[in-house]
């Protein structure tokens, strides 16, 4: 990459929105890349995707950014359904016409699980559509503290996300000198933010609150399908 | 014998009706029960995250779309079969809005397994899994990130066998044919 920066576009890839795990994160790169001037955007992907009009739109604000950072939790093992669908879609547009400056691409992704190594396939689908739709791949984060983060301000998720900030700190630095994502920033946001064994055990715990009616709870395990011969 | 193909092909992707078509009757002459959805067709919505499959209708999905019947249609056959064009190394968004709405057919809590934690298993078995991706022509980056999506599939999956395969548009019926009875001999399916 060369040249710095100048208009970022977030693109928050999950359901929940800007309530999400994925905008928190998103959102933390861009709080820390205005800080060293750069112009930022948010836009949430299923809000726009949802009519003809909307994915207008958000091929305008695409074409008018020089940096796209994609965030979206990791579903069965990929992106969600309706980022593949944008995806999709800002490929083919790209076929026909592109903005004539070299724009470039950052992914962020998280999961539930404490290992973010399984969110290796998810980083590298959005490497491969970086390379067909033709943008520059500034690189990908990939973290796992779903539990930790539960779409709170990352500023506010206590010392548990210290390194998944830190992480973010790096890459805003790099991204806003026109640099991609340093290695220090993935080794950091590749660092488990609790033990294994404390995940399991919260986790597991966790679904008891979650679950309101006791009738429920002890249904958890119900199979409601079974095979016929 | 059960099977049930998850076709996510594009409209007028004639490769993909060809492989679907020569998997179906390699299927069918062996004695499967074949049940195919054109993903395309069918009314699914996206996945919200509401989680209500875990905490208020347990292994039911909230959303009374389509969409819904999947979860019970893949966990009561032998065999799964994902089709779709390899779309940036993944399956397509028509074979991934069905996916995503498998959710149900695991549990909220999770367990280690080989070294990484996943989430459990709510039904006792699950079908063997093969993936068939279409694709113009051989694209290492996309096979490979493809073949690595099926392996993690057949981890959150809990599949006893999986298998990934590729069809080109170049290739015929019969070569078709040969290269989708080489994948079901991956997963132990003798056609």
């Amino acid at each position: 990459m060369t040249g710095q920066p100048q208009r970022v576009l977030l693109l928050v890839g999950s359901p929940r929105g800007m309530k999400s795990t994925s905008a928190s994160l998103g959102s933390y790169l861009l709080q820390e890349m205005e800080k060293g001037g750069t112009t930022t955007a948010i836009i949430t992907l299923s809000q726009f995707m949802k009519s003809d009009e909307g994915k207008n739109e958000l091929v305008d604000a695409i074409n008018r950014a020089d940096t796209l950072v994609f965030a979206s939790p990791l579903f069965i093992d990929s992106l969600p359904a309706p980022v593949i669908d944008a995806l999709e879609m800002i490929r083919d547009r790209r076929m026909v016409s592109q903005p004539p400056w070299r724009q470039s691409l950052v992914a962020l992704v998280n999961s539930g699980v404490p290992e973010p190594r399984q969110n290796a396939t998810a980083l590298a689908i959005y490497r491969q559509f970086a390379e067909e739709a033709e943008f520059g791949w500034a690189g990908g984060l990939a973290f796992a503290p779903d539990s930790v983060i539960r779409g709170k301000p990352l500023r506010e998720a206590g010392f548990a996300a210290r390194n998944a900030r830190k992480s973010l700190e790096l890459a805003a630095e790099a991204l806003g000198r026109g640099g991609a994502v340093p290695q220090a920033a993935v080794n950091l946001a590749d660092k488990p933010l609790v033990p294994v064994w404390m995940f399991l055990l919260n986790a597991n715990r966790s679904w008891k609150h979650r679950v309101k009616d006791p009738a429920v709870w002890k249904e958890m395990e119900k199979r409601p399908f079974r095979k016929t011969a | 014998m059960r099977a049930v193909v998850l076709d996510g092909s594009l409209q007028g992707d004639q490769t993909s009706r060809t492989a679907r078509e020569v998997l179906e009757e390699e299927l069918k002459e062996n004695g499967w029960k074949v049940r195919s959805l054109q993903l395309r067709d069918m009314d699914i919505g996206p996945c919200d995250e509401c989680y209500r499959c875990w905490t208020r209708h347990p292994g039911l999905c909230a959303s009374h779309d389509q969409g819904r019947m999947i979860p019970g249609l893949y966990v009561t056959s032998d065999l799964a079969v994902f089709l779709s064009p390899v779309t940036f190394g993944a399956y397509s968004s028509q074979l991934k809005k069905a996916l995503d709405r498998m959710i149900p057919n695991v549990l909220p809590f999770f367990e280690k397994y080989d070294g990484e934690v996943r989430h459990r298993k709510r039904y006792p078995a699950y079908p063997k899994l093969v993936a068939i991706g279409i694709l113009d022509r051989p694209v290492q980056s996309g096979e490979t990130i493809f073949r690595k999506l099926v392996e993690r599939n057949a981890i959150t999956f809990s599949a006893p066998a999986h298998a990934a395969g590729f069809v080109y548009g170049s290739e015929d019926q019969e070569s078709i044919r040969l290269g989708m009875r080489t994948v079901l001999s991956r997963v132990g399916v003798k056609v």
